[in-house]
């Protein structure tokens, strides 16, 4: 069993007087893929984003519990440096948004925010984009606008950009939803190859795809007007003999 | 029968209506042409004499004088040119400052404040802004300077300059505004740091709305009349330092319309002319950029 890279207890997320999320345990273990999924509004977005702090950008936005990393930096803490957080969390979104600036730009940016020497930068983009396969598409045009990509192009971008920074894990909130069935392929696979590599955690609606990417799953559902996680673990068990009748249903095609 | 009459007189009224229509437009659009054939038909004589040249020829303008009339407009032109560019530099730093800090730094309530108290600054006539120049900002520069005229290009800058500062603050807020929240979560998810994300995120995205404030504020700067003329000096020459009087061409023609006879008035339509064209190029620019900019952010 490996360790966990981030270890949550007792986490609840609330907007205002809505509470999204409610009271949720979970580790995530290093070097593996762990799938978060479950109907809509359950919460499983506020969780990701809780994760590496995002949720700070949302006003009467409020995090309680704990999140610890691997050294046991504690995610909630209002004393952590959230930008060197962010940096050893990193994230990739629904939607491609790269910078609408040059390619190369849209590493430089946080690179040299987060100390590495202009001289390494060079390297470090031609490493990246070699890791998600663009090296060979667009070597040649990094003055171009990032926004003239395709839109898979794009998201491979932004997981290049998000890897640049060297993060222990990152998240992806729904990566592929914006993407047809051929970039999205692409995207998977890019996935499945930092397996071991970095910690991933991943919010999908596509059940098929959790199946086949996932080491852990972890079931959300909404309970008494709260999201809360009703069902986790390998991910074979979970979507082989789930124990939660929601989750049965869901995993079966039944509900949600 | 009934329902086939209804359906012809409903085509019949929309008809009317859409021709009432187009002739408004017409009479709307056609303003401009007519502005701009008066001030052709005032300018024509100047033109037809060949005196078109004599305007960046002749060293001085003395349209009045019997021994030797000179038309030379260059001064009026570099006054007005000088004028304009000083008050953009001034007003673009602070009205761009107060857009960065209404966005990104300023608590709800003091936002709501920064910006109708700039709502209210664009609707200040601008013979107050002359008569305030008058009162403060001549005897700040005469306090600074002693023995200078206290009237000159930097009165006239500094007030300009507070005319179109809301005018640059409002329309930077608005680009800032509308940078898409997508990119700010980006910046945030790569653990970028508020300024970084200003300077390196926001700025950049929201470069084309602020280009357009500037040309606004240059475009109003230039035409500004009243205020200029009561801070300037009203000396027609090319001024030697921030502190010396001139004379922007809009002065000019406000100052001397009223007594100009046959051919100083015709000259003085040339000067309208001249004054239309520049500010006919700047606005033709900003579309120009509205059209041309905007590659698409972000999306497949």
């Amino acid at each position: 069993m490996n360790a966990a890279a981030l270890h949550i207890s007792g986490l609840s997320v609330s907007y205002r007087d809505l509470t999204a999320l409610r009271e949720v345990d979970l580790a995530i273990p290093e070097g593996q893929i762990t799938a978060l999924i479950g109907p809509s509004g359950c919460g499983k977005s506020s969780f990701l984003h809780a994760l590496n702090r995002l949720t700070d950008l949302v006003p009467g936005c409020r995090v309680s519990g704990s999140i610890r990393l691997a050294d046991g930096t504690e995610v909630t803490d209002p004393q952590t440096d959230v930008l060197a957080l962010r940096r050893r969390v990193g994230i990739v979104f629904q939607r491609p948004n790269p910078f609408p600036q040059s390619i190369r730009r849209n590493f430089e940016i946080p690179l040299k925010e987060h100390g590495w020497a202009k001289s390494d930068i060079p390297d470090r983009i031609e490493t990246v984009l070699r890791e998600v396969g663009l090296w060979k598409e667009i070597s040649d045009r990094l003055h171009q606008n990032a926004s003239t990509l395709s839109g898979g192009q794009q998201q491979r971008l932004c997981l290049a950009r998000a890897l640049a920074l060297e993060p222990e894990v990152i998240l992806f909130d729904e990566p592929c939803s914006a993407l047809d069935p051929l970039a999205s392929g692409v995207v998977e696979d890019l996935i499945l190859s930092l397996r071991e590599k970095v910690t991933v955690v991943i919010v999908t609606h596509h059940l098929a795809q959790a199946r086949r990417i996932a080491d852990h799953a972890a079931v959300f559902w909404t309970r008494d007007g709260a999201g809360t996680l009703v069902e986790q673990g390998p991910a074979e068990r979970v979507f082989s003999s789930p124990q939660d009748p929601d989750a049965i249903l869901y995993l079966n095609g039944a509900r949600g | 029968m009934a329902s086939s009459r209804n359906i012809s007189l409903s085509r019949c009224v929309d008809r009317v209506t859409g021709g009432v229509l187009a002739l408004f437009a017409l009479v709307s659009g056609g303003t401009v042409l007519l502005l701009l054939w008066n001030l052709f038909a005032g300018a024509w004589p100047a033109i037809e004499a060949g005196r078109l040249g004599a305007f960046f020829t002749d060293a001085k303008w003395q349209p009045g004088s019997q021994r030797d009339p000179q038309f030379g407009m260059v001064t009026m032109l570099a006054g007005s040119a000088l004028v304009t560019v000083l008050a953009v530099a001034l007003a673009l730093p602070v009205g761009l400052a107060s857009a960065i800090f209404h966005r990104f730094y300023a608590p709800p309530l003091l936002a709501r404040w920064n910006r109708r108290i700039m709502e209210l600054l664009i609707g200040v006539p601008s013979v107050i802004f002359g008569f305030w120049g008058l009162m403060v900002v001549v005897p700040a520069i005469l306090r600074i300077a002693p023995g200078t005229p206290g009237q000159s290009l930097l009165a006239g800058g500094v007030v300009l300059a507070l005319m179109i500062l809301p005018l640059i603050a409002l329309t930077s807020q608005a680009a800032l505004q509308a940078v898409p929240s997508s990119l700010l979560q980006a910046a945030a998810g790569l653990g970028l740091g508020r300024a970084r994300t200003i300077v390196s995120v926001a700025l950049p995205a929201a470069r084309g709305g602020i280009t357009t404030g500037v040309f606004l504020g240059l475009a109003r700067a230039l035409g500004e009349t009243m205020a200029v003329v009561l801070v300037c000096g009203n000396i027609p020459q090319i001024p030697g330092s921030l502190f010396d009087p001139i004379r922007p061409i809009t002065s000019t023609i406000a100052l001397e319309m009223g007594y100009a006879t046959a051919s100083h008035k015709a000259l003085l339509f040339c000067a309208g002319l001249v004054l239309m064209l520049c500010t006919a190029l700047l606005v033709g620019w900003i579309s120009f950029r509205k059209n041309a900019a905007n590659p698409g952010i972000g999306g497949a």
